[in-house]
């Protein structure tokens, strides 16, 4: 996986589809915290607390984000927590197909 | 019968030749003036495509590039069709392989380019013209060579393809419009030069990257795009993307760090869309004249 900056959102290039992953600010941090020792609720408490924001609500926002991820193939080693399903406003990413243009 | 020589071109990575059987000949100028701004100098032997009649066949023509057929074509006027479309076939193929090349419009002025990705049938080609028309540079209406260190979109100035259904839009070009023995009754093959004087830049600095796109009917409308949306879309015109996904990948992402404008472009009337992009790119220096 390979990701380029743009104006705050993080796209993602996987390298074995060759499709792009675009990470808005929050998706973003989250992604860049899952180094593959980090769990939900570290991470979770740790962003409440540098944004302010209810735990319980990071928290459920984090699980369906990760599992969102996860689901398009952005993370390895997931296991499933409870307390997903929140609407997922922390993180939205679009996962567009690809196909290069032809020739003429 | 010796072959008329018609000249040495490059487009982009694509060094050739053509040479016409001289049953053919009436042509040979008209091919000279519609790759002009292609015309390469120099000495040596290229890769040279030939086209001749079909050994024993009235009427029909081949294509050949040095030993290799290209193809047969019912008559001269769709050989010289296929001719022009194997030229730029060739020039996306051998220039994408170690450069990001996006399937793209660019038209620039003050030396700063404007990229316009698009898919085929999108109207880049006709929105082009209309911007040349209009005092714009040109560097193409099909591929953006772009390099860094430092970022510049390099012109592949190969003549405008103008399909039927814009013949309507440019009634001062279509008596400008060389037949190629028939050709250009389904499209027009027309140099820069034959639009407005001194039109073609040789390089620019990329400063905008517009996604144009043409429904019918509609008025035309800008609109702010976020970078990362931008490299989505541009990631999808940019030719052999899977050949080096990684590397094509960043030099996207320098490019659009270095331009200032991401936007898409709902194109409708050129006078409007034209108008349009000056407004919110800044004027042309100077209007069309010949």
């Amino acid at each position: 996986m390979v990701a380029e900056e743009l104006d705050g959102q993080l796209v993602l290039l996987d390298e074995q589809t060759a499709r792009l992953h675009v990470l808005n600010p929050t998706a973003a941090l989250v992604w860049q915290c899952l180094d593959g020792e980090a769990d939900v609720a570290t991470l979770s408490a740790e962003i409440a607390e540098e944004v302010g924001a209810d735990h319980d609500t990071v928290y459920r926002d984090v699980c369906d984000l990760v599992g969102r991820l996860a689901q398009d193939g952005l993370l390895e080693g997931y296991e499933p927590v409870d307390g997903g399903g929140a609407t997922g406003e922390a993180g939205e990413h679009d996962s567009p197909d690809l196909q290069s243009p032809s020739s003429a | 019968m010796t072959a008329r020589w018609v000249g040495r071109f490059a487009a982009l990575q694509h060094r050739f030749a053509v040479e016409v059987d001289p049953r053919g000949e009436g042509i040979v100028e008209d091919l000279r003036h519609v790759l002009a701004p292609l015309w390469q100098e120099g000495s040596g032997r290229l890769p040279t495509y030939r086209l001749g009649p079909v050994p024993g066949d009235n009427e029909r023509w081949q294509l050949d590039l040095d030993d290799e057929r290209v193809g047969e074509r019912p008559s001269l006027g769709h050989a010289v069709a296929m001719l022009l479309w194997h030229v730029n076939y060739q020039a996306i193929q051998r220039s994408s392989r170690s450069h990001l090349l996006l399937h793209a419009g660019v038209v620039a002025r003050n030396g700063q380019a404007v990229i316009l990705p698009a898919s085929m049938e999108s109207g880049k080609a006709t929105l082009v013209t209309a911007l040349v028309e209009r005092g714009w540079d040109y560097l193409s209406d099909e591929a953006a060579l772009v390099t860094d260190d430092p970022l510049r979109v390099h012109a592949y100035p190969k003549p405008l393809s103008i399909d039927r259904g814009s013949h309507g839009l440019f009634p001062e070009v279509s008596a400008r419009v060389r037949d190629l023995a028939g050709c250009a009754a389904r499209q027009w093959h027309v140099p820069a030069t034959d639009l407005r004087a001194h039109s073609i830049a040789s390089a620019a600095r990329p400063a905008a990257v517009v996604f144009p796109q043409h429904a019918p009917n509609q008025q035309p409308a800008w609109a702010p795009l976020a970078r990362s949306q931008a490299m989505v879309r541009a990631a999808n015109c940019t030719f052999q993307w899977d050949l080096d996904a990684p590397a094509r990948f960043h030099d996207l992402g320098r490019l659009l760090r270095g331009v200032e404008h991401c936007a898409t472009l709902q194109t409708g009337p050129l006078d409007e869309t034209t108008a349009l992009m000056e407004t919110m790119l800044g004027p042309s220096p100077s209007r069309a004249s010949r």
